[in-house]
Order: C-alpha cells, then sequence, then structure tokens
C-alpha cells in the first residue's frame, strides 16, 4: 500500500542520515506531498464523473431523442456530422476509464500505465476534433431553433454546443493533472518514471488533436486527408510559384506538411463573416515528385519546394516563414522525409543489397528488435515520441492511429508490438500490396 | 423570434500560477484554499440578472489551452467576455498575456463592445511586487480594456471585478444577482433548473 511504501523510504533515509529529526521533517513532508497528490487523483475521478455526465446529456439526451422522434427533413444526413464519434467517447469513458480511474485510488502507482496503456484508443479525440469544425458548422445553424427547442424539452441548462465542446476541453486537461500528481508524487519520493511518459503521451494526444482541427477546416482537398501520414508542420507562409520563367506574385498561404504530401492553400478571408478560420485548397505536392532547394544564408525564412511534373517540368514554391525558426523546422522535416523516401526507394529497387547494408550495420540482437534501426527513418517509434522532434516515421503508414511502439518495453514486447502494427498497417487503406511486401521484408 | 442564449460566457485567460482558479472559486463558492486549489473545473455557474430575468454566467478556465491554439480558438469564439489575469509578483505573466489579448483581437474582430478586463492578482503580496498598478493601468489603456489589481486570498475586489465586467456589457442590462451566500453548488443547481423549467 502507498503509506507502507513512504514508511520504507522514510526508514532508508534514517539508515542513510542517522539524524532523526530530519527525517522526521522530510518525513512529514512527504506523507503531506502524498496527501495532495491523492486531492489530484480524487479530482481527476470527480471531473471524470462530471464529464461523463455531460456527455451523457449528448448521447442518451439529444441523440436518443433524435433517434426517437426523427430530424427535421433538411437536417438528415447532417446529424451524423453533429455528433461526430462522441457515442464512442462516452461509452469508453462510461463503460471502462471511469472505472479503471476508480481503482487507482487504491493503487496510485497504476495511474501512468492507464494513460499509456491508452494511447492508441485516445485517437478518437483526435477523429473528434477534426471533425469539429464541420458540426459546428451544422450546429451553428440550427442553435436558435431545432436544437433550443430540443434543450427545452429536455431539460438542459446547457446549450448544445456547451456539451460538443467538451471533449475538446478535456483532453486538454489531463495532462494538467497529471503533471500536478506527478509534481506531489515525485515530493512524496514516489518512482515517477511512468508517470513522466504517461504526462509526454497526454501532452502528444492534445497537441495531434490541435493540429487536425486546423486540417478539419480544409476545404475542397479531394483526396483523403486521413490517408497522407501524419502531419507534421503548419504554418502560414507568403508562397510564390515558379514555373518555367513565369513567377506569380506572393500571396498568404496556410501550408500543411504531411509524411506524404504537402498542402498549399488559401485562407478564407475573416472579413467575409466567418467567425472561425477556413482554408481552401489550392495546390499540393506528392512526397515523390518533391524536392527542396539548398537554404539560402541571405535569406533565412526562405524555403523553396519544388514539384517535379510527370513531363519533367519543374515548378518552385517561394515559401516566405515569418521566423528562421519556423523555416528551419520545415526544412528538417523536408529533408527527413527526403531522405527517408530514398530510403525507401533503395529497398524497393534492390531488396537483397539493401538489407544486406542493413544486417552489417547492425548486430543480430538489435535487428530482431529494431530490423531497420539507423537513421533511415524506417524505424518505428512511439508517437510521443515525434513530439520531441525525432525523424518523421514513413513506417508507420497507419495514420489514424498512432504507433502502438514504444523505446521503454522490454525487446519480447517490442517484437509483440511490430506485429501488432503490422497487422494493422496492412488493415490501413492507404497501404498498397506493394509497400505492404517491402515493409514486411523491412522488420524481418 | 429566437430567443437570446441564456448563457454568458466570460472566459478567463492567465499564466500558471496567477491565480485563475483561484479567483474563480473566491468568486463562484467564496473559499480560498491555501492547501489544495483545483486545477480546472472548466466551466463554473452562477446565477445572475440578466434584462431583469435570471440567466447563467458561464465561467471558463482556460488553464493548460495555451499550448494548443486551435482548440482554444473555440473557448475565444464562444465567450462573451475576457478576463485576462497576470499576478502583480510576475512582469512575465503580464507578458504572457499579450498574444493572447491579439488572439482575442483576431477572432472577434474588434474589441470595442467586448468586454474585458485585465486583472492583476495577488495583490496581498506587495513584498514580492514586480508590476506597478500604473504599469497595469498602461497595458490597460493601449488595449481599451478595463483594469483593476485584485486579491483572491484577500477576497479583494474579486466581486467587485465580476461586477464591473457585467456592467461593461452594453448588449444587455447585466448585474450580479444579490442573495447572499450560496450554500452549495448542487442547491444553486436545483434551484436554477427550476426557474428554468418555468422559463
Amino acid at each position: 500500500s502507498p503509506s507502507d511504501s513512504t514508511l520504507q523510504d522514510g526508514c532508508t533515509v534514517t539508515d542513510c542520515s542517522g539524524s532523526q529529526s530530519a527525517t522526521e521533517d522530510s518525513e512529514e513532508e512527504r506523507n503531506i506531498a502524498l496527501e495532495k497528490s491523492i486531492y489530484v487523483l480524487t479530482e481527476l475521478i470527480e471531473t471524470e464523473r462530471l464529464y461523463v455526465e455531460d456527455l451523457g446529456l449528448i448521447v442518451q439526451g439529444y441523440m436518443a431523442t433524435m433517434a426517437n422522434q426523427g430530424v427535421p427533413e433538411d437536417m438528415k444526413g447532417k446529424d451524423r456530422i453533429v455528433f461526430g464519434n462522441i457515442h464512442q467517447i462516452y461509452d469508453w469513458h462510461k463503460d471502462y476509464f471511469l472505472g479503471e480511474l476508480e481503482k487507482c485510488v487504491g493503487d496510485p502507482d497504476s495511474l501512468a500505465q492507464l494513460f499509456i496503456k491508452h494511447e492508441r484508443r485516445l485517437h478518437m479525440y483526435v477523429v473528434y476534433c477534426q471533425n469539429k469544425p464541420k458540426s459546428e458548422h451544422i450546429v451553428s445553424e440550427y442553435i436558435e431553433t431545432y436544437f433550443e427547442d430540443l434543450r427545452q424539452q429536455l431539460g438542459h441548462r446547457l446549450q448544445l454546443n456547451d456539451l460538443l465542446i467538451k471533449p475538446v476541453q478535456r483532453i486538454m486537461k489531463y495532462q494538467l493533472l497529471l503533471k500536478d500528481f506527478l509534481k506531489y508524487y515525485s515530493k512524496a519520493g514516489r518512482d515517477v518514471e511512468e508517470l513522466e511518459r504517461a504526462v509526454e503521451v497526454m501532452c502528444f494526444v492534445p497537441k495531434r488533436c490541435n493540429d487536425m482541427m486546423n486540417v478539419g477546416r480544409l476545404q475542397g482537398f479531394e483526396g483523403k486527408i486521413t490517408a497522407q501520414g501524419k502531419l507534421l508542420q503548419q504554418d502560414t507562409f507568403s508562397v510564390s510559384e515558379q514555373e518555367s520563367g513565369f513567377l506569380s506574385r506572393a500571396r498568404e498561404r496556410r501550408v500543411f506538411l504531411f509524411e506524404q504530401l504537402v498542402i498549399f492553400s488559401e485562407p478564407i478571408d475573416k472579413k467575409k463573416g466567418f467567425l472561425l478560420p477556413g482554408y481552401t485548397f489550392k495546390n499540393s505536392i506528392k512526397v515523390s515528385c518533391l524536392g527542396v532547394e539548398k537554404h539560402s544564408e541571405e535569406d533565412p525564412c526562405c524555403l523553396v519546394l519544388t514539384s517535379r511534373g510527370t513531363d519533367g517540368s519543374l515548378t518552385r514554391f517561394i515559401m516566405q516563414a515569418s521566423s528562421p525558426e519556423i523555416q528551419q523546422a520545415w526544412l528538417d522535416d523536408v529533408v527527413q522525409i527526403l531522405e527517408s523516401q530514398r530510403n525507401f526507394l533503395n529497398a524497393l529497387q534492390s531488396p537483397i543489397e539493401y538489407q544486406r547494408r542493413e544486417n552489417k550495420s547492425h548486430s543480430l540482437g538489435r535487428n530482431m528488435r529494431y530490423p531497420t534501426v539507423s537513421a533511415s527513418g524506417l524505424r518505428p517509434h512511439s508517437s510521443a515520441s515525434m513530439d520531441r522532434r525525432q525523424q518523421p516515421c514513413l513506417l508507420s503508414y497507419n495514420t489514424s492511429l498512432p504507433s502502438l511502439h514504444s523505446h521503454q518495453h522490454s525487446p519480447a514486447t517490442k517484437v509483440a508490438n511490430c506485429n501488432v502494427s503490422y497487422k494493422f498497417a496492412y488493415n490501413h487503406a492507404s497501404v498498397s500490396p506493394n509497400t505492404f511486401l517491402i515493409r514486411l521484408f523491412c522488420l524481418f | 423570434m429566437p430567443e437570446q442564449s441564456n448563457d454568458y460566457r466570460v472566459v478567463v485567460f492567465g499564466a500558471g500560477g496567477v491565480g485563475k482558479s483561484s479567483l474563480v472559486l473566491r468568486f463562484v463558492k467564496g473559499t480560498f484554499r491555501d492547501t489544495y486549489i483545483p486545477t480546472v473545473e472548466d466551466t463554473y455557474r452562477q446565477v445572475i440578472s440578466c434584462d431583469k430575468s435570471v440567466c447563467t454566467l458561464q465561467i471558463t478556465d482556460t488553464t493548460g489551452s495555451h499550448q494548443f491554439p486551435a482548440m482554444q480558438r473555440l473557448s475565444i469564439s464562444k465567450g462573451h467576455a475576457f478576463i485576462l489575469v497576470y499576478s502583480i509578483t510576475s512582469r512575465q505573466s503580464l507578458e504572457e498575456l499579450k498574444p493572447i489579448y491579439q488572439q482575442v483581437l483576431a477572432i472577434k474582430g474588434s474589441t470595442e463592445s467586448i468586454p474585458i478586463m485585465l486583472v492583476g492578482n495577488k495583490s496581498d503580496e506587495m513584498a514580492q511586487r514586480e508590476v506597478e498598478t500604473k504599469e497595469g493601468e498602461a497595458q490597460a489603456t493601449a488595449w481599451k480594456c478595463a483594469f483593476m489589481e485584485t486579491s483572491a486570498k484577500t477576497n479583494s475586489n474579486v466581486k467587485e471585478l465580476f461586477q464591473e465586467l457585467l456592467a461593461l456589457e452594453k448588449k444587455r442590462d447585466m448585474s450580479l444577482s444579490i442573495d447572499g451566500k450560496r450554500s452549495g453548488k448542487q442547491k444553486r443547481a436545483d434551484k436554477l433548473k427550476g426557474k428554468c423549467s418555468v422559463m
């Protein structure tokens, strides 16, 4: 039990220091810190309970009523977009997560694992946030009419949009609570290594939500956005295009850098009465056609991307960033993507040679765990580590879910994880049979 | 025909540790806790009077959302009034409000008709003061918003802060309902439900 181990910790200090009063002080401090950590845990559980109640107002209130009574003719088909995957979120928190959190009262050490274990599941929030801008648009049309009637009928205090924002707010709060818990737990002299990782995971999930929310505001893109790999960067640039000598004037563009695609879009004018920003798709570069020009020393904010056409023509995109740091971050990621792409091509063109080279450079044991470790960028890694600006991971084409891999697992777990992620990637629509074979080969 | 939203949403911004949650808790629950201040409670609710009827004052504490601007934008776009809190013991905390003010401005288009209050909290900690009162006033003038120094700990200017903020709202006639101390959140909630169903 927690108090037992605190006592033990206290004893250890006594043995080392031999000073009775100092021990009592520090033991008291530890006890206070432990008590505070329990306050945080209690808050986490209490707010989780309220959260589940709020989601219930949507699922058992609005959604159930609409299913029973039917929806107005002009709303048919739109109701699915209004609610997105909130039913899934509600069920998981109600039937599973809340109960697991409650169990942590008796065993606070298990709190960190609870979050780490479910990183992949929490991806449902990324899906929710991506849909949120579309949902809002529809809700705003009906909020004073149809949804207001429903609100009164249900006897709710809050309006539907106050409830629909709850998941967005909640997913940002876990990291705060975990950080507080970690602070006190550490002061209490407890092991916090796993908690640090849990904080990392719970910072990463809302960051992806945030990024995908912007992507959700992109209009006019015909392809499947979830099949373009992870979103690595997004920022506003001043972009001019140059094609066979003709240079267009510079325009403001929101640019999204995915693992497999660069998208240029035009911000929708705020003055036209749009409350929230939106982006209209303008242009894109597939990674297979992408190039980058050498960075100019004179203009540290300038990034030049190129796109090779099938006819051999070259279009230059001259991009002015708002700071040298942004330019550098983009350049680093683009270079990384291109390098990974080259490695892929090498592996594709002469797989046996590639494998031989890879084998030479690593011991068999390491290859077992990370079959393609090296600077190749093919190495699977935890999605949380993306946040620490590691290489983009082209192996995880399974973009709609963060990878399962964890650096901190035992070697045996790693192999198992590879398998899981593997099957998963194959199921994913974006993977062609060819890439699948190559990937199989890379892994084993 | 569609009646005006029954809620009045106040969004509270500020860096970590400036006392946002303490201010809100002091106002809503009338308490100040030294031992443990809850990190989060998304929405605090309070019954107030609005155009001679009852409406809900919703106070959204944005703690932790600044790292996620696209998500924070949602809170801003839903807000009717804004409280920007810094601590008088930290110049940095005032600096950190600047991008937030800019974001409010960008999303709302103009801040002219929107009640905004700049708040220097922890006015009881005079010995640690880093930001002079007149500096706060100067910033408020530059932003064309109101200004106040408060202490959640000593309960100085807390109720006044919310009163002034509501008085800045020109589109509706708002004021805090004056029905003394309340004994608990649940009781208030029940009372509110009752009133809602009458309406």
